[in-house]
């Protein structure tokens, strides 16, 4: 067999694996997407011609579902914790990319420790002190909850995309006039500003899909859409329809964010890996 | 010195245990152009950083015309700077580069355009202004590094190694670009540079800095014809260096009896340029010389550096034009005579 020969069927190995590994992820995607279309007694029948119906989209939205609340709920708190999150992980990991600070690595790591806590071991103390200030129930407690999941991991980071600002650029702004706060303004944050991006991105999808402290938390006013899956159940069982449907609405915000933000993902995590 | 325009008085900085920069005493007039010159390591750019503002002295007094300057922040200067890696905003096309300093000092929107234009223009790069930094070449790249420095036209430009990243034709055109507007602008500039070739051709003095200390300053050729200490010789290179003891007005070395230009007693280094010495087949009939065995030779343009063995294993080194080389065709081991006048010859300091 000849050189070329041989990295033809390489390649062509390389391709059909490569379909596979794809095709495997996607198999519970496709049959969520086919199921969000099909009738209730369809769900089951591995047919991939059906009579699609769009009746399931509509239904999660009304009684007793009412997906929209949660949606809402949802929406709520992901946002709110992004934009909280992403500014003051962004001056913490500013301070430490750039300040020598006492204790700074036991800091980081004790950050970083963190997250390495299982949830559950944590959520009763959660429990207890959200009940005696009256946040069981509320979005801004599942924001707070929230925030102390993302943040470690968004300083951490964001720190890798400010280490990789090279300090010269930051020192020709000094020189040139700018302040400390000038400099952050008008150099850091948009040298930054893919990583920022990234990290805004990665904490909205973490407490997007947030289900843990969300299902002992809340009950009925600050239920978020992963909980709101959970109800659809009916005398004659799950209903895969509706909740396929609601699948999809939960998944959709994620799609397109992907797709919007692709360009800068990219570019945001080759910045804070290669330095 | 009359009403310098930076004085460092008694300068010190320390890293950790580590003092980079040590009493540091110097004073640098309007106008001027001062190049600091050393091996890495040497205290140079903490210096210079030190005069912008980036660092500040652990001891010791920096005033920048007649206004002591400890503690006050590098954005509350005047003292741009020209970095090595250039430091451009790669966010910011050409022009917004340019006018940034400006804008930082408030200027308003018209002028800012106005006078970043018109330092494009000088720089020869007015049709560059909408283009992003990464579409530029080097030599470009340090055009607007430049403009970006110069816009605010302040009185003293800081320049740390701003050539080196550059290919060796540009930097002999961008040393001709900074000497015509040092002398056009009049304006100081602070040049930290470990080339001799930059340093020599542009600057008008050179201070000599190793292990965080002033090891010489004075003009260019002072420094290349009289070095004051052993350091200064062997860093400016080109020179053979000859240690021994003299007594009187003679040197014993291993390498024998060598007169001396003056008079001296005990430990003594003599330097001699290597321009300032021939090598010969035949023991010349008067003068110092001393033998050597032909090692190599390297080719820098102009000239070609002969380098030979003393019999005590020390490099002596002999520039020579082509046409002496080709007269001289000497080969590997050939054992020649390495002679040069008892004026050429010149005590150092150890």
């Amino acid at each position: 067999m000849t050189g070329r020969r041989k990295r033809q069927l390489a390649n062509g190995v390389q391709v059909l694996l490569i379909l596979i590994a794809i095709f495997v992820m996607l198999v519970p995607i496709i049959w969520i997407f086919m199921a969000a279309f099909k009738n209730h007694i369809d769900v089951f029948q591995l047919k991939l011609f059906f009579k699609p119906t769009l009746k399931n989209f509509p239904a999660v939205f009304e009684s007793p579902y009412s997906l929209g609340h949660k949606l809402m709920n949802s929406t709520l708190v992901a946002l709110v914790t992004v934009l909280l999150a992403i500014p003051i992980a962004t001056m913490a990991a500013y301070s430490f990319s750039r300040f020598r600070l006492t204790g700074e690595t036991t800091m980081l790591v004790t950050i970083l420790a963190t997250q390495f806590v299982p949830a559950v071991v944590i959520i009763l103390p959660f429990f207890v002190m959200f009940r005696d200030l009256g946040l069981l129930d509320t979005r801004v407690g599942l924001i707070l909850v929230n925030l102390s999941i993302v943040m470690p991991f968004a300083i951490w980071m964001i720190k890798g995309f400010i280490d990789g600002i090279p300090l010269d650029t930051e020192e020709a702004a000094m020189v040139d006039g700018s302040s400390r706060l000038q400099v952050i303004r008008n150099i850091v944050l948009p040298m930054a500003a893919p990583g920022l991006l990234t990290a805004g991105i990665f904490c909205f999808i973490i407490a997007w899909n947030e289900f843990l402290f969300a299902l002992i938390l809340t009950n009925k006013n600050a239920v978020t859409l992963p909980i709101g899956l959970a109800l659809f159940k009916a005398e004659e069982g799950d209903l895969w329809n509706l909740l396929s449907a609601a699948g999809i609405i939960i998944m959709v915000p994620m799609f397109v964010l992907a797709l919007i933000i692709r360009r800068y993902f990219v570019q945001g995590m080759t910045m804070g890996a290669v330095r | 010195m009359d009403n310098p325009l930076v004085s460092f008085t008694g300068v010190s900085k320390r890293f950790g245990q580590v003092w980079a920069v040590k009493s540091l005493d110097l004073s640098i007039t309007r106008g001027e152009f001062v190049a600091l010159m050393g091996p890495s390591g040497c205290g140079k750019t903490t210096t210079l950083r030190m005069l912008a503002g980036l660092e500040e002295p652990t001891e010791g007094t920096i005033s920048i015309g007649g206004r002591v300057m400890n503690g006050v922040a590098a954005h509350e200067r005047d003292t741009p700077m020209v970095w090595q890696s250039l430091a451009l905003f790669p966010f910011l096309n050409v022009r917004e580069n340019v006018e940034f300093g400006l804008k930082m000092r408030g200027v308003a929107k018209e002028e800012r355009t106005s006078r970043a234009k018109e330092w494009l223009d000088r720089l020869g790069m007015s049709d560059f202004g909408d283009r992003g930094i990464e579409q530029l070449s080097g030599g470009q790249k340090q055009r607007v590094a430049l403009a970006r420095s110069l816009v605010t036209e302040p009185e003293m430009l800081l320049l740390d190694e701003p050539l080196s990243a550059l290919d060796a034709h540009l930097v002999i055109r961008m040393q001709g670009v900074l000497s015509s507007l040092q002398r056009e602008l009049g304006i100081t500039f602070v040049y930290v540079t470990h080339s001799q070739s930059e340093a020599f051709s542009m600057a008008d003095r050179v201070v000599i800095m190793g292990d965080g200390e002033i090891a010489q300053i004075g003009p260019p050729r002072e420094i290349y014809r009289r070095p004051a200490t052993r350091f200064v010789a062997e860093f400016v290179g080109r020179n053979n260096i000859f240690e021994g003891e003299a007594r009187g007005n003679s040197l014993h070395s291993p390498l024998g009896t060598l007169p001396l230009p003056v008079t001296a007693f005990g430990p003594a280094v003599m330097a001699v340029a290597a321009d300032r010495v021939s090598a010969n087949r035949d023991r010349p009939g008067e003068g110092p010389s001393v033998k050597g065995r032909f090692l190599s030779e390297e080719f820098s343009g102009t000239s070609i550096l002969c380098y030979f063995e003393g019999s005590d294993g020390s490099t002596i080194k002999a520039q020579v034009d082509e046409e002496a080389l080709d007269l001289l065709a000497p080969s590997h081991g050939e054992v020649f005579w390495i002679s040069w006048s008892t004026d050429a010859a010149h005590l150092v300091g150890s």
